[in-house]
């Protein structure tokens, strides 16, 4: 496949971007391979070893109830990668086939959907994932629910604008003549036509729904102790900011790293795949 | 001749494109006197716009760049000016027209600021009298009640009205050389005609050298006394409009006057070049036509044939013209 | 001549008018008659020329036919059978018979399908029996097109060798009628004699009907039996070739004709140019829609539209110089 190697080439071209996806690439192989990096339990209780600074034992230190940070780190990678890439697959899914009906058929059923969106919109992000997660309480899966409801509109706009720009080439005129039906026209030539768009600002969301699933935990809404998340550890440590900064600061520099990262990573896909600089 | 203004010289332009190395221009030479109108004809890919845009060096740089050749005007190689010295040529010695005349017009201004704006940026005349040769400069142009069009924005005029306004804008500061690059192919018929009218009248009127650049073989006829004809990025071959039209010695010239279908004949079909032009990345080796000649010779296939003069003031770029018959294999 | 030819398609009356806003807030409604009540019909095995310069409606006449547009109001009858009164499913077995070839081969095929797949999806979609593949290759070798390019993507072909694409998935349903939209327009002059010869070759070879939409008065005369002018909207002209070009009747297509550049220095003519800009097709003043432009203006033009009418057998002219007949 041409494109896909050309593709490839110009994302590695840009450093940035290389260093955001080795960066996701480790988060991920922590999360899936992080019981076979440490043997301890994260969950496991310490009372006469907490706030340690970092030592042999403990190489990111201990927290409030004695728990190793870095198990701590590595299983909240876990939490925060499944719940982030469920979300987010969820809103995509269901904000791509929004947006593909509402920019195919337009009309009224385009009108209802986009003021739907537009009201949606109109709150904050967090300030809907909260009022979600208030509604059905608090818990990895509601925090998932939560995170993709909120993503939906965003993808479904984006969609709609795309499908709408694809629908007017003549391309599909052409499916129209040949007989292709709706069905076919959409699965075969607009959905593959819009999907890099729905890549780019997947990618992009996957960055945001980390960090409001740590907002949310952060906040005590989320992810529940004792499970370990970065945003709920951040939290914990909070309150020792003054004697053991570290111990926020791990989290917290693990939150951003990554959120950049995939920053990072869907601006460099976005610039590899745009159309205007295809071709040129 | 004492009477030429611009020479140009082995022009070479290139491009550094993801792909590779584009060379769009590769050895483009030609003369042009006072008020003669030559036309730079070619296909999409030929080099013909870059040809334009380089003597006007408005090549973007990167991915552009004019690597040799000499572009002489009046005696001064435009090449070595500083970027200053070559603002106060562009759009006053040497001025453009573009085929697209929307995007060429700044939407926010009115047409007559734009036209007034060029001759207090060149001619340092104050804001009134540029205004009122603005008006004459609409008049010339042929747009009745100036005064009104003056006050008008670009988009509430027609595509024909615009072509008009960037043909007075580009005349604003009585160039020397006046460049079209495919002025008329965004047009209608009818209104390419008012066009090519307009261009005629104005060529009478005033002592501007035009270079009009097309692929349209109709427009160079009606308005050109010189042709340059490019393929490939090289000029093929040169010659007043009437002996080109009449006995065209390249063969690309010969088969591309042959596959235009004529309103006054009837051919049952068209003649035509077989294949395409081929892709700047993959140029064959010798005569860049050699892929698609029928006249085609072993020594086209491996050395690329020269440029040269013929009598009548011709040029062509083509091994059947150089005595190379013997080789033929 | 004309009485032995079979009908193919009649139109009859078609009208398409689109909704545009007016300026302000709350101002009214206004209409865009892009096609304004045309007649005409095609006969089997011809070549109607349409042209007419932009936004005269003569791409959304091409659409209506295809059924890409549904008109605001005409018929449609193709082979007796009015289509537009048939229902989606209905229409299915007359539209494998009406093609279409598109203006833009750049944007008329799909980026990310191979050639193959592109030629071969009319076939599947319609369930045609057979071995696809096979009938794929058949087509591709029937416009030219390499058998090794059948798993290549559009963006490694230029502009000719995509129409030639576009070309071969037309022709994929053994259409009856193709209604090419500018097929040639886009493409450099050595192209555009490629594809036209190709279109002949394939017109006598499968005995197709075309309808062949163009602005270039060359390449219609060159193509077509019959031409027929539109302007704003409506039919002014209709008439064989020859007659169409040798005796023009409508002061249109009179100007149309001598505004071609002809390609020849010795044939350099007095730039005849019509007078001013094409008025806009929102907000026609009443009578003759050529008024404003035309020469031999009466009085009569301004007030009430001409009929079209037929002067001599076959040869259609909307125009009042012509009505004492």
């Amino acid at each position: 496949m041409l494109i896909k190697s050309k593709v490839l080439k110009r994302f590695l071209k840009r450093k940035s971007s290389l260093v955001g996806g080795i960066i996701i690439i480790i988060f991920i192989l922590v999360a899936i391979f992080g019981p076979y990096l440490t043997s301890r339990n994260p969950l496991d209780i310490d009372l006469r070893n907490t706030y340690q600074k970092p030592n042999r034992d403990n190489w990111l230190g201990t927290d409030n109830l004695g728990r190793d940070t870095l198990t701590r780190l590595i299983y909240g990678a876990r939490i925060t990668l499944i719940i982030s890439f469920t979300s987010v697959f969820l809103g995509t899914l269901v904000g791509l086939i929004l947006g593909v009906i509402a920019g195919y058929y337009g009309g009224l059923i385009d009108n209802i959907l986009m003021r739907t969106t537009d009201i949606l919109l109109a709150f904050p992000g967090l300030l809907l994932a909260i009022a979600i997660v208030a509604i059905l309480g608090s818990g990895i899966m509601n925090t998932m629910l939560a995170i993709a409801f909120y993503s939906i509109p965003y993808i479904a706009r984006i969609v709609r604008g795309v499908v709408i720009s694809i629908k007017g080439l003549e391309y599909i005129q052409a499916c129209e003549v040949i007989g292709c039906s709706n069905f076919i026209t959409i699965i075969n030539h607009i959905i593959p036509n819009s999907m890099s768009q729905v890549i780019v600002n997947t990618t992009l969301n996957l960055g945001t729904a980390i960090l409001t699933s740590s907002a949310l935990s952060f906040l005590g809404l989320g992810v529940q102790p004792p499970h370990p998340e970065w945003g709920a550890m951040l939290s914990t440590a909070r309150d020792v900011m003054r004697t053991t900064p570290i111990a926020a600061l791990i989290p917290g520099v693990a939150i951003t790293l990554v959120v950049l990262s995939f920053s990072l990573v869907g601006d460099g896909l976005r610039d590899a795949l745009d159309p205007r600089l295809k071709n040129n | 001749m004492t009477d030429t203004i611009l020479k140009v010289r082995d022009l070479k332009t290139f491009f550094q494109v993801e792909e590779g190395l584009v060379v769009a221009v590769d050895g483009v030479d030609f003369d042009l006197s006072v008020k003669e109108t030559l036309a730079i004809v070619g296909e999409s890919g030929s080099g013909k716009s870059v040809t334009a845009l380089s003597i006007l060096r408005l090549i973007q740089e990167p991915p552009g760049k004019i690597s040799s050749g000499e572009i002489l005007y009046q005696g001064k190689d435009l090449l070595k000016l500083t970027n200053n010295a070559m603002r106060r040529i562009r759009g006053n010695e040497i001025s453009m027209i573009f085929q697209e005349p929307m995007s060429s017009l700044n939407p926010v201004f009115t047409v007559g600021r734009q036209i007034s704006e060029v001759m207090i940026v060149h001619e340092k005349i104050s804001k009134k009298e540029a205004e009122a040769r603005a008006i004459e400069l609409i008049k010339l142009v042929g747009i009745p009640n100036p005064e009104k069009c003056m006050k008008n924005y670009p988009h509430q005029l027609s595509g024909g009205m615009r072509q008009r306004i960037m043909i007075a804008i580009a005349l604003a500061c009585k160039p020397k050389i006046l460049i079209a690059d495919e002025p008329t192919t965004a047009l209608d018929v009818t209104i390419q005609s008012q066009i090519l009218k307009l261009m005629l009248d104005l060529k009478n009127k005033l002592d501007t050298a035009i270079i009009i650049i097309t692929h349209d073989l109709g427009v160079v006829a009606q308005l050109a006394e010189n042709i340059m004809i490019m393929y490939a990025g090289r000029a093929v071959e040169f010659g007043d409009a009437r002996s080109i039209f009449k006995i065209p010695l390249h063969p690309y010239t010969e088969g591309l006057l042959n596959s235009i279908p004529k309103i006054d004949e009837n051919l049952k079909r068209l003649k035509i070049i077989e294949g395409t032009v081929p892709s700047p990345f993959d140029l064959p080796k010798g005569c860049k036509f050699s892929t698609r000649c029928k006249y085609i010779m072993k020594v086209c296939r491996e050395k690329e044939p020269e440029y040269q003069s013929l009598k009548d003031n011709r040029k062509v770029r083509c091994w059947k013209y150089s005595g190379a018959e013997e080789n033929v294999g | 001549m004309l009485d032995k030819k079979r009908e193919l398609l009649v139109v009859d009356n078609l009208k398409m008018h689109f909704v545009v806003r007016g300026e302000g807030f709350l101002s009214e409604r206004k209409y865009l008659r892009a096609v304004d009540g045309i007649s005409f019909t095609i006969y089997e095995g011809e070549v109607l020329g349409l042209v007419g310069e932009s936004g005269c409606g003569k791409t959304t006449t091409g659409k209506l036919i295809v059924r890409l547009l549904e008109p605001t109001e005409g018929k449609i009858f193709y082979k007796g059978t009015d289509i537009l009164s048939l229902t989606r499913k209905q229409f299915r077995k007359y539209r494998r018979e009406i093609q279409m070839i598109f203006q833009d081969p750049y944007s008329s095929l799909d980026p990310r399908q191979t050639i193959g797949k592109t030629i071969g999806e009319p076939l599947k979609v319609n369930k045609v029996k057979g071995d696809i593949d096979k009938k794929v290759k058949t087509l591709m070798k029937e416009v030219g097109l390499l058998e090794e390019f059948y798993n290549r993507y559009p963006h490694e072909f230029s502009g000719g060798q995509r129409q030639r694409i576009g070309v071969a998935r037309a022709l994929a349903l053994d259409p009856t009628l193709i209604v090419c939209d500018e097929p040639v327009s886009a493409l450099d002059v050595s192209i555009q004699a490629q594809i036209i010869n190709l279109m002949q070759d394939l017109q006598e070879k499968f005995q197709l009907t075309y309808l062949f939409i163009s602005h270039d008065m060359s390449v219609v005369k060159h193509m077509c039996d019959r031409v027929a002018v539109m302007y704003l909207g409506k039919l002014v002209e209709l008439a064989e070739k020859d007659k169409l070009f040798e005796t023009p009747k409508h002061p249109y297509t009179k100007v149309l004709l001598k505004s071609i550049p002809v390609p020849d220095p010795d044939k350099k003519k007095e730039q005849e140019a019509a007078m001013g800009d094409v008025p806009s097709s929102i907000d026609l003043p009443p009578g003759c829609r050529f008024q404003s432009r035309c020469k031999e203006c009466k009085d009569v033009c301004k007030f009430v539209e001409p009929e079209l009418l037929e002067i001599e057998p076959g040869h259609f002219v909307r125009c009042y110089l012509y009505n004492s007949k």
